[in-house]
Protein backbone atom coordinates (compact mmCIF):
# COMPACT_ATOMS: atom_id res chain seq x y z
CA UNK A 1 0.00 0.00 0.00
CA UNK A 2 1.39 3.52 -1.35
CA UNK A 3 1.35 6.14 1.89
CA UNK A 4 -1.22 7.61 0.09
CA UNK A 5 -3.41 5.59 0.30
CA UNK A 6 -2.59 4.24 3.58
CA UNK A 7 -3.15 7.91 4.89
CA UNK A 8 -6.49 7.80 3.13
CA UNK A 9 -7.31 4.20 4.93
CA UNK A 10 -6.90 5.09 8.34
CA UNK A 11 -8.69 8.30 7.95
CA UNK A 12 -11.68 6.35 7.10
CA UNK A 13 -11.55 4.29 9.80
CA UNK A 14 -11.94 7.34 11.93
CA UNK A 15 -14.76 8.50 10.15
CA UNK A 16 -16.40 5.37 10.49
CA UNK A 17 -15.62 5.38 13.92
CA UNK A 18 -12.92 2.42 14.30
CA UNK A 19 -10.47 4.81 16.05
CA UNK A 20 -9.49 1.88 18.79
CA UNK A 21 -7.53 0.33 15.76
CA UNK A 22 -6.95 3.46 13.71
CA UNK A 23 -5.31 5.24 17.00
CA UNK A 24 -2.81 1.75 17.18
CA UNK A 25 -2.10 2.41 13.47
CA UNK A 26 -1.67 6.09 13.86
CA UNK A 27 1.93 6.04 15.47
CA UNK A 28 3.81 4.02 13.22
CA UNK A 29 2.26 5.42 9.65
CA UNK A 30 3.88 9.00 11.25
CA UNK A 31 7.23 7.25 12.06
CA UNK A 32 7.18 6.45 8.39
CA UNK A 33 6.77 9.66 6.77
CA UNK A 34 9.82 10.74 8.62
CA UNK A 35 12.62 9.50 6.17
CA UNK A 36 10.58 11.44 3.28
CA UNK A 37 11.13 14.86 4.66
CA UNK A 38 14.03 15.24 2.40
CA UNK A 39 12.58 14.90 -0.88
CA UNK A 40 9.60 17.15 -0.07
CA UNK A 41 9.75 21.27 -1.24
CA UNK A 42 11.19 23.42 1.62
CA UNK A 43 7.64 24.93 2.09
CA UNK A 44 6.09 21.24 2.68
CA UNK A 45 9.40 20.82 5.17
CA UNK A 46 8.52 23.46 6.91
CA UNK A 47 4.09 22.43 6.98
CA UNK A 48 5.17 19.04 7.93
CA UNK A 49 5.99 19.32 11.82
CA UNK A 50 3.07 21.83 11.58
CA UNK A 51 0.35 19.41 10.82
CA UNK A 52 1.95 16.62 12.61
CA UNK A 53 1.64 18.38 16.04
CA UNK A 54 -1.80 19.80 14.72
CA UNK A 55 -2.77 15.60 14.32
CA UNK A 56 -1.38 14.70 17.94
CA UNK A 57 -3.37 17.51 19.59
CA UNK A 58 -6.65 15.91 17.53
CA UNK A 59 -5.72 12.63 18.77
CA UNK A 60 -4.90 13.88 22.06
CA UNK A 61 -8.67 15.39 22.68
CA UNK A 62 -10.11 12.46 20.84
CA UNK A 63 -11.30 15.11 17.57
CA UNK A 64 -11.03 11.67 15.14
CA UNK A 65 -13.05 13.55 12.49
CA UNK A 66 -10.65 16.48 12.56
CA UNK A 67 -7.75 14.07 12.77
CA UNK A 68 -9.33 12.35 9.54
CA UNK A 69 -9.02 15.58 7.78
CA UNK A 70 -5.28 16.47 8.89
CA UNK A 71 -4.59 13.14 7.49
CA UNK A 72 -6.78 13.09 4.10
CA UNK A 73 -6.27 16.14 3.29
CA UNK A 74 -3.43 18.64 4.17
CA UNK A 75 -1.13 15.88 4.74
CA UNK A 76 -1.72 14.35 1.95
CA UNK A 77 -1.27 17.62 0.19
CA UNK A 78 1.97 18.24 1.77
CA UNK A 79 3.46 15.08 0.67
CA UNK A 80 2.39 15.42 -2.63
CA UNK A 81 4.77 18.37 -2.76
CA UNK A 82 8.14 17.40 -4.32
CA UNK A 83 11.51 19.19 -3.66
CA UNK A 84 12.41 20.56 -6.59
CA UNK A 85 14.96 18.77 -8.69
CA UNK A 86 18.56 20.13 -7.81
CA UNK A 87 21.36 20.25 -11.40
CA UNK A 88 18.33 21.78 -13.23
CA UNK B 1 -29.44 30.59 8.30
CA UNK B 2 -31.40 32.13 11.38
CA UNK B 3 -34.02 31.85 14.20
CA UNK B 4 -36.64 31.68 11.50
CA UNK B 5 -34.74 29.02 9.95
CA UNK B 6 -35.16 27.05 13.77
CA UNK B 7 -38.93 27.70 14.11
CA UNK B 8 -39.90 26.43 10.26
CA UNK B 9 -37.96 23.32 11.72
CA UNK B 10 -39.43 22.79 14.45
CA UNK B 11 -42.75 23.34 13.26
CA UNK B 12 -41.94 20.39 10.98
CA UNK B 13 -41.06 18.32 14.61
CA UNK B 14 -43.96 19.84 16.47
CA UNK B 15 -46.15 17.95 13.52
CA UNK B 16 -44.76 14.46 13.52
CA UNK B 17 -43.41 14.48 17.13
CA UNK B 18 -45.43 16.88 19.18
CA UNK B 19 -43.51 15.51 22.50
CA UNK B 20 -40.03 16.00 21.17
CA UNK B 21 -40.71 19.74 20.17
CA UNK B 22 -42.01 20.30 23.47
CA UNK B 23 -38.94 19.12 25.05
CA UNK B 24 -36.45 20.68 22.52
CA UNK B 25 -38.51 23.93 22.59
CA UNK B 26 -37.22 24.06 26.81
CA UNK B 27 -33.88 22.92 26.15
CA UNK B 28 -30.98 26.01 26.72
CA UNK B 29 -29.15 27.00 23.46
CA UNK B 30 -25.36 25.24 23.37
CA UNK B 31 -22.93 27.92 24.95
CA UNK B 32 -19.58 26.99 23.11
CA UNK B 33 -19.06 26.24 19.56
CA UNK B 34 -18.02 28.12 16.14
CA UNK B 35 -17.40 27.50 12.66
CA UNK B 36 -14.10 25.33 11.81
CA UNK B 37 -12.65 26.29 8.18
CA UNK B 38 -12.56 23.96 5.68
CA UNK B 39 -13.37 23.34 2.04
CA UNK B 40 -17.05 23.16 3.41
CA UNK B 41 -16.65 23.82 6.92
CA UNK B 42 -18.11 22.80 10.06
CA UNK B 43 -18.83 23.05 13.53
CA UNK B 44 -16.44 22.77 15.89
CA UNK B 45 -17.62 22.51 19.48
CA UNK B 46 -15.63 21.82 22.90
CA UNK B 47 -12.85 21.02 20.72
CA UNK B 48 -14.33 18.47 18.38
CA UNK B 49 -15.22 18.78 14.82
CA UNK B 50 -18.74 17.73 14.25
CA UNK B 51 -18.54 16.32 10.52
CA UNK B 52 -15.11 16.24 8.49
CA UNK B 53 -14.37 20.26 7.47
CA UNK B 54 -13.49 19.36 3.35
CA UNK B 55 -16.19 17.44 2.31
CA UNK B 56 -18.91 16.18 4.43
CA UNK B 57 -20.86 14.97 1.89
CA UNK B 58 -18.19 12.15 0.54
CA UNK B 59 -17.85 11.43 4.35
CA UNK B 60 -20.98 10.51 5.26
CA UNK B 61 -21.55 8.26 1.76
CA UNK B 62 -18.77 6.63 3.54
CA UNK B 63 -20.22 5.91 6.44
CA UNK B 64 -23.39 5.19 4.88
CA UNK B 65 -21.58 2.79 3.07
CA UNK B 66 -20.75 0.69 6.26
CA UNK B 67 -24.15 -0.09 7.02
CA UNK B 68 -25.67 -3.09 5.36
CA UNK B 69 -29.03 -2.87 2.95
CA UNK B 70 -31.82 -3.38 5.41
CA UNK B 71 -35.50 -2.12 5.70
CA UNK B 72 -34.82 -1.01 9.22
CA UNK B 73 -31.39 1.14 10.01
CA UNK B 74 -30.23 3.71 12.78
CA UNK B 75 -28.59 6.42 13.22
CA UNK B 76 -26.78 7.96 16.58
CA UNK B 77 -26.40 11.69 16.37
CA UNK B 78 -27.58 14.13 13.75
CA UNK B 79 -24.53 15.72 12.81
CA UNK B 80 -25.46 18.49 10.30
CA UNK B 81 -28.33 16.08 8.31
CA UNK B 82 -26.04 14.42 5.82
CA UNK B 83 -26.12 10.97 6.93
CA UNK B 84 -29.49 10.31 7.49
CA UNK B 85 -30.00 12.42 3.93
CA UNK B 86 -27.96 10.00 2.00
CA UNK B 87 -29.43 6.24 3.67
CA UNK B 88 -32.87 7.96 2.38
CA UNK B 89 -31.85 7.56 -1.11
CA UNK B 90 -31.89 3.85 -0.74
CA UNK B 91 -35.37 2.88 -2.02
CA UNK B 92 -35.05 -0.48 0.24
CA UNK B 93 -34.92 1.61 3.10
CA UNK B 94 -38.64 1.85 4.61
CA UNK B 95 -37.60 3.15 8.40
CA UNK B 96 -34.79 5.65 9.64
CA UNK B 97 -34.59 6.27 13.22
CA UNK B 98 -32.86 9.12 13.98
CA UNK B 99 -31.66 9.43 17.79
CA UNK B 100 -30.51 12.96 18.97
CA UNK B 101 -27.75 12.70 21.13
CA UNK B 102 -27.23 15.93 22.35
CA UNK B 103 -30.44 18.09 22.45
CA UNK B 104 -28.85 21.93 22.31
CA UNK B 105 -26.15 20.87 19.79
CA UNK B 106 -29.42 19.53 17.70
CA UNK B 107 -30.77 22.64 18.22
CA UNK B 108 -27.86 24.69 17.07
CA UNK B 109 -27.54 22.71 13.46
CA UNK B 110 -31.32 23.47 12.96
CA UNK B 111 -30.51 26.80 13.38
CA UNK B 112 -27.40 26.50 10.76
CA UNK B 113 -28.69 24.77 7.98
CA UNK B 114 -31.39 23.63 5.66
CA UNK B 115 -32.78 19.67 7.08
CA UNK B 116 -36.32 19.80 6.24
CA UNK B 117 -35.98 17.78 3.92
CA UNK B 118 -34.77 14.08 5.57
CA UNK B 119 -37.16 15.81 8.60
CA UNK B 120 -40.25 15.49 6.60
CA UNK B 121 -39.04 12.38 5.10
CA UNK B 122 -42.06 9.94 6.21
CA UNK B 123 -39.60 6.99 6.97
CA UNK B 124 -37.79 9.09 9.49
CA UNK B 125 -38.34 8.47 12.99
CA UNK B 126 -37.01 11.29 15.08
CA UNK B 127 -36.37 10.33 19.39
CA UNK B 128 -34.35 11.38 21.78
CA UNK B 129 -31.11 9.05 22.75
CA UNK B 130 -31.77 9.62 26.40
CA UNK B 131 -35.24 7.78 25.90
CA UNK B 132 -33.67 4.83 24.91
CA UNK B 133 -32.56 1.55 27.84
CA UNK B 134 -30.99 -0.31 25.01
CA UNK B 135 -29.54 0.17 21.58
CA UNK B 136 -31.11 -0.94 18.17
CA UNK B 137 -29.12 -2.85 15.29
CA UNK B 138 -28.28 -2.29 12.31
CA UNK B 139 -26.56 1.46 13.72
CA UNK B 140 -24.05 3.81 12.44
CA UNK B 141 -23.27 6.62 15.69
CA UNK B 142 -21.59 9.61 14.29
CA UNK B 143 -17.98 9.35 16.05
CA UNK B 144 -18.59 13.33 16.89
CA UNK B 145 -21.51 12.79 18.89
CA UNK B 146 -20.27 10.23 21.19
CA UNK B 147 -17.56 12.26 22.42
CA UNK B 148 -20.39 15.03 22.40
CA UNK B 149 -23.65 13.31 24.00
CA UNK B 150 -25.20 15.08 26.43
CA UNK B 151 -25.12 13.59 30.36
CA UNK B 152 -28.76 12.20 29.85
CA UNK B 153 -27.94 9.96 26.72
CA UNK B 154 -24.63 8.62 28.24
CA UNK B 155 -26.41 5.37 29.04
CA UNK B 156 -26.86 4.71 25.22
CA UNK B 157 -23.37 6.65 24.16
CA UNK B 158 -21.36 3.69 26.43
CA UNK B 159 -23.53 1.00 24.82
CA UNK B 160 -22.47 2.39 20.99
CA UNK B 161 -18.98 2.60 22.21
CA UNK B 162 -19.01 -1.13 23.85
CA UNK B 163 -20.80 -2.43 20.56
CA UNK B 164 -18.16 -0.51 18.43
CA UNK B 165 -15.18 -1.64 20.46
CA UNK B 166 -16.14 -5.13 20.88
CA UNK B 167 -14.34 -6.60 17.28
CA UNK B 168 -11.36 -4.37 18.57
CA UNK B 169 -11.78 -6.40 21.83
CA UNK B 170 -12.15 -9.83 20.42
CA UNK B 171 -8.74 -9.14 17.83
CA UNK B 172 -6.51 -8.50 21.14
CA UNK B 173 -8.13 -11.22 23.28
CA UNK B 174 -7.52 -13.72 20.20
CA UNK B 175 -3.19 -12.79 20.27
CA UNK B 176 -3.59 -14.58 23.29
CA UNK B 177 -5.12 -17.93 22.32
CA UNK B 178 -1.98 -19.76 22.04
CA UNK B 179 -1.21 -19.24 25.80
CA UNK B 180 -4.39 -19.44 26.70
CA UNK B 181 -5.01 -22.82 25.42
CA UNK B 182 -1.50 -24.07 27.09
CA UNK B 183 -3.05 -22.79 30.08
CA UNK B 184 -6.21 -24.85 29.86
CA UNK B 185 -3.87 -28.02 29.29
CA UNK B 186 -1.59 -27.41 32.42
CA UNK B 187 -4.78 -27.26 34.30
CA UNK B 188 -6.66 -30.08 33.18
CA UNK B 189 -5.21 -32.73 35.59
CA UNK B 190 -6.64 -29.92 38.04
CA UNK B 191 -10.17 -29.43 36.67
CA UNK B 192 -10.47 -33.33 37.09
CA UNK B 193 -9.69 -33.49 40.55
CA UNK B 194 -11.57 -30.01 41.72
CA UNK B 195 -15.38 -29.62 42.12
CA UNK B 196 -17.96 -28.41 40.33
CA UNK B 197 -19.22 -24.86 41.26
CA UNK B 198 -22.58 -26.54 40.37
CA UNK B 199 -22.78 -28.20 44.04
CA UNK B 200 -23.03 -24.39 45.21
CA UNK B 201 -26.04 -23.66 43.54
CA UNK B 202 -29.35 -23.15 45.59
CA UNK B 203 -27.40 -23.36 49.06
CA UNK B 204 -28.03 -19.94 49.78
CA UNK B 205 -31.60 -19.40 49.10
CA UNK B 206 -33.05 -16.31 50.27
CA UNK B 207 -29.78 -15.10 52.20
CA UNK B 208 -28.25 -11.61 51.26
CA UNK B 209 -25.22 -11.76 49.48
CA UNK B 210 -22.55 -8.99 49.63
CA UNK B 211 -20.56 -9.15 46.37
CA UNK B 212 -17.34 -7.41 46.67
CA UNK B 213 -15.54 -5.77 43.55
CA UNK B 214 -11.72 -4.32 44.40
CA UNK B 215 -13.23 -1.00 43.28
CA UNK B 216 -12.03 2.12 44.86
CA UNK B 217 -14.63 2.65 47.46
CA UNK B 218 -14.18 -0.76 48.62
CA UNK B 219 -12.19 1.14 50.92
CA UNK B 220 -14.69 2.65 52.84
CA UNK B 221 -16.54 -0.52 53.18
CA UNK B 222 -13.96 -2.08 55.05
CA UNK B 223 -15.36 -1.38 58.73
CA UNK B 224 -18.44 -2.65 57.98
CA UNK B 225 -17.19 -5.67 56.62
CA UNK B 226 -15.30 -6.13 59.74
CA UNK B 227 -18.11 -5.71 61.94
CA UNK B 228 -19.82 -7.35 60.19
CA UNK B 229 -17.56 -10.61 60.23
CA UNK B 230 -18.32 -11.06 63.88
CA UNK B 231 -21.43 -11.75 63.72
CA UNK B 232 -23.81 -15.51 63.67
CA UNK B 233 -25.99 -14.47 60.85
CA UNK B 234 -24.18 -11.82 58.31
CA UNK B 235 -24.89 -12.47 54.67
CA UNK B 236 -22.87 -14.29 52.23
CA UNK B 237 -19.28 -12.74 51.38
CA UNK B 238 -18.53 -13.26 47.53
CA UNK B 239 -15.09 -11.39 46.97
CA UNK B 240 -13.58 -11.09 43.40
CA UNK B 241 -10.20 -12.45 43.32
CA UNK B 242 -8.31 -8.44 43.53
CA UNK B 243 -10.21 -7.56 46.28
CA UNK B 244 -8.96 -10.37 48.69
CA UNK B 245 -5.26 -8.27 49.38
CA UNK B 246 -7.60 -5.23 51.45
CA UNK B 247 -10.04 -7.54 52.99
CA UNK B 248 -7.29 -9.65 54.05
CA UNK B 249 -5.24 -7.47 55.30
CA UNK B 250 -8.54 -6.68 57.66
CA UNK B 251 -8.85 -9.69 59.02
CA UNK B 252 -12.44 -10.35 56.40
CA UNK B 253 -12.28 -13.31 54.98
CA UNK B 254 -15.21 -14.23 52.59
CA UNK B 255 -17.16 -17.36 52.07
CA UNK B 256 -16.02 -17.63 48.25
CA UNK B 257 -13.30 -16.00 46.31
CA UNK B 258 -13.83 -15.78 42.44
CA UNK B 259 -11.26 -15.83 39.95
CA UNK B 260 -11.01 -15.72 36.22
CA UNK B 261 -8.03 -13.93 34.89
CA UNK B 262 -4.93 -15.72 33.08
CA UNK B 263 -2.82 -13.07 35.11
CA UNK B 264 -3.92 -13.53 38.87
CA UNK B 265 -0.71 -14.80 40.61
CA UNK B 266 -0.30 -15.42 44.03
CA UNK B 267 0.73 -11.69 44.64
CA UNK B 268 -2.78 -10.68 43.11
CA UNK B 269 -4.88 -13.37 44.99
CA UNK B 270 -2.75 -14.49 48.27
CA UNK B 271 -3.25 -18.32 49.17
CA UNK B 272 -6.13 -18.50 51.75
CA UNK B 273 -8.35 -20.77 53.52
CA UNK B 274 -11.96 -19.79 52.02
CA UNK B 275 -13.21 -21.43 49.31
CA UNK B 276 -12.60 -20.71 45.50
CA UNK B 277 -14.40 -20.26 42.47
CA UNK B 278 -12.54 -20.65 39.27
CA UNK B 279 -12.40 -20.34 35.27
CA UNK B 280 -9.27 -22.75 33.89
CA UNK B 281 -7.91 -19.83 32.86
CA UNK B 282 -6.10 -18.99 36.53
CA UNK B 283 -2.59 -20.00 36.60
CA UNK B 284 -2.09 -23.37 37.85
CA UNK B 285 0.21 -22.05 40.47
CA UNK B 286 -1.84 -19.71 41.94
CA UNK B 287 -4.97 -22.69 41.86
CA UNK B 288 -2.09 -25.23 43.39
CA UNK B 289 -1.11 -22.75 46.47
CA UNK B 290 -4.66 -22.23 47.76
CA UNK B 291 -5.51 -23.61 50.65
CA UNK B 292 -9.26 -23.55 50.53
CA UNK B 293 -11.47 -25.82 48.62
CA UNK B 294 -11.55 -25.13 45.09
CA UNK B 295 -14.65 -25.78 42.92
CA UNK B 296 -14.05 -25.00 38.74
CA UNK B 297 -16.77 -23.49 36.61
CA UNK B 298 -17.22 -22.70 32.85
CA UNK B 299 -18.09 -19.15 30.88
CA UNK B 300 -19.84 -19.68 27.55
CA UNK B 301 -16.26 -18.72 25.98
CA UNK B 302 -15.78 -20.57 22.79
CA UNK B 303 -11.90 -21.05 24.12
CA UNK B 304 -13.55 -23.26 26.51
CA UNK B 305 -16.43 -25.59 24.21
CA UNK B 306 -13.81 -28.11 23.28
CA UNK B 307 -12.96 -29.40 26.99
CA UNK B 308 -16.48 -28.73 28.44
CA UNK B 309 -17.54 -32.10 27.36
CA UNK B 310 -14.69 -33.83 28.76
CA UNK B 311 -14.69 -32.39 31.65
CA UNK B 312 -18.39 -31.14 32.81
CA UNK B 313 -18.24 -28.12 35.39
CA UNK B 314 -21.82 -25.51 35.32
CA UNK B 315 -21.39 -22.40 33.57
CA UNK B 316 -21.07 -18.83 35.34
CA UNK B 317 -21.87 -15.75 33.44
CA UNK B 318 -19.19 -14.12 31.94
CA UNK B 319 -18.85 -10.40 30.62
CA UNK B 320 -15.27 -9.70 30.29
CA UNK B 321 -14.87 -8.81 34.31
CA UNK B 322 -14.83 -11.23 37.25
CA UNK B 323 -17.98 -9.27 38.82
CA UNK B 324 -19.88 -10.89 36.07
CA UNK B 325 -19.71 -14.61 37.54
CA UNK B 326 -19.22 -13.35 41.22
CA UNK B 327 -22.91 -12.17 40.85
CA UNK B 328 -23.61 -14.70 38.92
CA UNK B 329 -22.37 -17.10 41.67
CA UNK B 330 -24.64 -15.24 44.13
CA UNK B 331 -27.54 -15.46 42.15
CA UNK B 332 -27.45 -19.20 40.98
CA UNK B 333 -26.92 -19.99 45.22
CA UNK B 334 -30.39 -18.34 45.33
CA UNK B 335 -29.83 -14.79 46.94
CA UNK B 336 -32.39 -12.75 46.10
CA UNK B 337 -31.30 -9.92 47.25
CA UNK B 338 -27.68 -8.83 46.11
CA UNK B 339 -25.31 -6.00 47.65
CA UNK B 340 -23.03 -4.75 45.53
CA UNK B 341 -19.37 -3.27 47.16
CA UNK B 342 -16.56 -1.79 45.60
CA UNK B 343 -18.26 -2.27 42.39
CA UNK B 344 -17.18 1.28 40.95
CA UNK B 345 -16.53 0.51 37.60
CA UNK B 346 -14.85 4.30 37.13
CA UNK B 347 -12.16 5.93 39.13
CA UNK B 348 -13.48 8.13 41.90
CA UNK B 349 -10.99 10.03 43.88
CA UNK B 350 -8.47 9.53 41.27
CA UNK B 351 -7.97 6.01 42.25
CA UNK B 352 -8.57 2.74 40.08
CA UNK B 353 -8.67 0.19 43.37
CA UNK B 354 -8.67 -0.69 46.53
CA UNK B 355 -5.08 -2.19 48.13
CA UNK B 356 -3.55 -1.28 44.87
CA UNK B 357 -1.27 1.29 43.80
CA UNK B 358 -2.76 2.83 40.43
CA UNK B 359 -1.29 1.30 37.56
CA UNK B 360 -0.31 -1.93 39.58
CA UNK B 361 -3.38 -3.98 38.03
CA UNK B 362 -2.42 -2.67 34.28
CA UNK B 363 -4.83 0.03 35.03
CA UNK B 364 -3.89 3.71 34.43
CA UNK B 365 -5.35 6.70 34.77
CA UNK B 366 -3.62 7.80 31.47
CA UNK B 367 -6.70 5.58 29.53
CA UNK B 368 -9.74 7.36 31.60
CA UNK B 369 -10.65 9.36 29.06
CA UNK B 370 -14.26 8.59 29.22
CA UNK B 371 -16.71 9.68 31.56
CA UNK B 372 -19.49 8.13 33.46
CA UNK B 373 -22.66 10.03 35.61
CA UNK B 374 -21.98 8.67 39.70
CA UNK B 375 -24.93 8.45 41.98
CA UNK B 376 -24.67 12.22 42.90
CA UNK B 377 -24.98 12.83 39.10
CA UNK B 378 -21.39 14.32 38.75
CA UNK B 379 -19.34 13.43 35.55
CA UNK B 380 -16.41 10.72 36.95
CA UNK B 381 -13.56 9.80 35.08
CA UNK B 382 -13.59 5.88 33.74
CA UNK B 383 -12.09 3.83 30.72
CA UNK B 384 -14.36 1.87 27.81
CA UNK B 385 -12.83 -1.24 29.24
CA UNK B 386 -14.51 -0.42 32.81
CA UNK B 387 -17.62 0.78 31.25
CA UNK B 388 -18.05 -2.58 28.96
CA UNK B 389 -18.16 -4.34 32.13
CA UNK B 390 -20.71 -2.33 33.65
CA UNK B 391 -22.97 -2.45 30.57
CA UNK B 392 -22.75 -6.20 30.71
CA UNK B 393 -23.90 -6.08 34.26
CA UNK B 394 -26.75 -3.81 33.79
CA UNK B 395 -27.92 -6.39 30.81
CA UNK B 396 -27.21 -9.37 33.50
CA UNK B 397 -29.24 -7.10 35.98
CA UNK B 398 -32.39 -6.35 33.53
CA UNK B 399 -32.70 -10.30 32.51
CA UNK B 400 -32.63 -11.21 36.05
CA UNK B 401 -35.74 -9.16 37.59
CA UNK B 402 -36.22 -11.80 40.27
CA UNK B 403 -32.79 -10.34 42.08
CA UNK B 404 -32.80 -7.33 44.10
CA UNK B 405 -29.87 -5.27 43.37
CA UNK B 406 -28.15 -2.56 45.38
CA UNK B 407 -25.47 -0.31 44.84
CA UNK B 408 -23.28 0.26 48.01
CA UNK B 409 -22.04 3.78 47.08
CA UNK B 410 -23.20 6.76 45.15
CA UNK B 411 -19.07 7.22 44.46
CA UNK B 412 -18.74 5.33 41.48
CA UNK B 413 -20.20 4.61 38.10
CA UNK B 414 -24.27 4.58 38.72
CA UNK B 415 -25.49 1.60 37.26
CA UNK B 416 -28.80 0.79 35.87
CA UNK B 417 -31.74 -0.56 37.79
CA UNK B 418 -29.64 -0.87 40.53
CA UNK B 419 -31.05 0.75 43.45
CA UNK B 420 -28.72 2.45 46.25
CA UNK B 421 -28.18 0.47 49.37
CA UNK B 422 -29.67 3.18 52.38
CA UNK B 423 -27.72 1.29 54.90
CA UNK B 424 -24.13 1.09 52.85
CA UNK B 425 -24.91 4.71 51.18
CA UNK B 426 -25.47 6.39 54.25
Amino acid sequence: MTIASQLTHLAQQFRLGLSLDAAIALPPLMKSLLPLLPSLSPTAQRQLPQIMSAILACQEREDWLGLADWLEYELLHVLSDPAPCHGE
Amino acid sequence: MSDACLTQHLAIIASRWPVLATILSQTPPLSSASIMEGHCGTLLVDGIQLTSRHDRISEAQQQANSLPVKPHLNVYGTGLGCLPRILLQRPTLTQLNVFIMNRALFLLTLTLLENEDWLQDPRVCLALAADEDEIRLPFFALPAELRLAEDAASGIRDRLIREISLPHTNRRYEQHLPALRQRLADNRRLLKRDGDVASLFASATGRQALVIGAGPTLKSHLPRLQALQCQPERPLLIAVDTACRALFAHGIQPDWVVSIDHLIDEEKLPPADCGLVYFPLVPTKTLMAWRGKRLAAWSSSPLYQPLRKALPKALLYSGGSVIHPAVDLAVQMGCRDVILLGADFAFPGGETHTGWAVGALNTTLEQAKHWVLNGHDQRIRTNISFTGYRIQLERYIAAHPEVCFWNGSREGARIADCRYHPEFTS
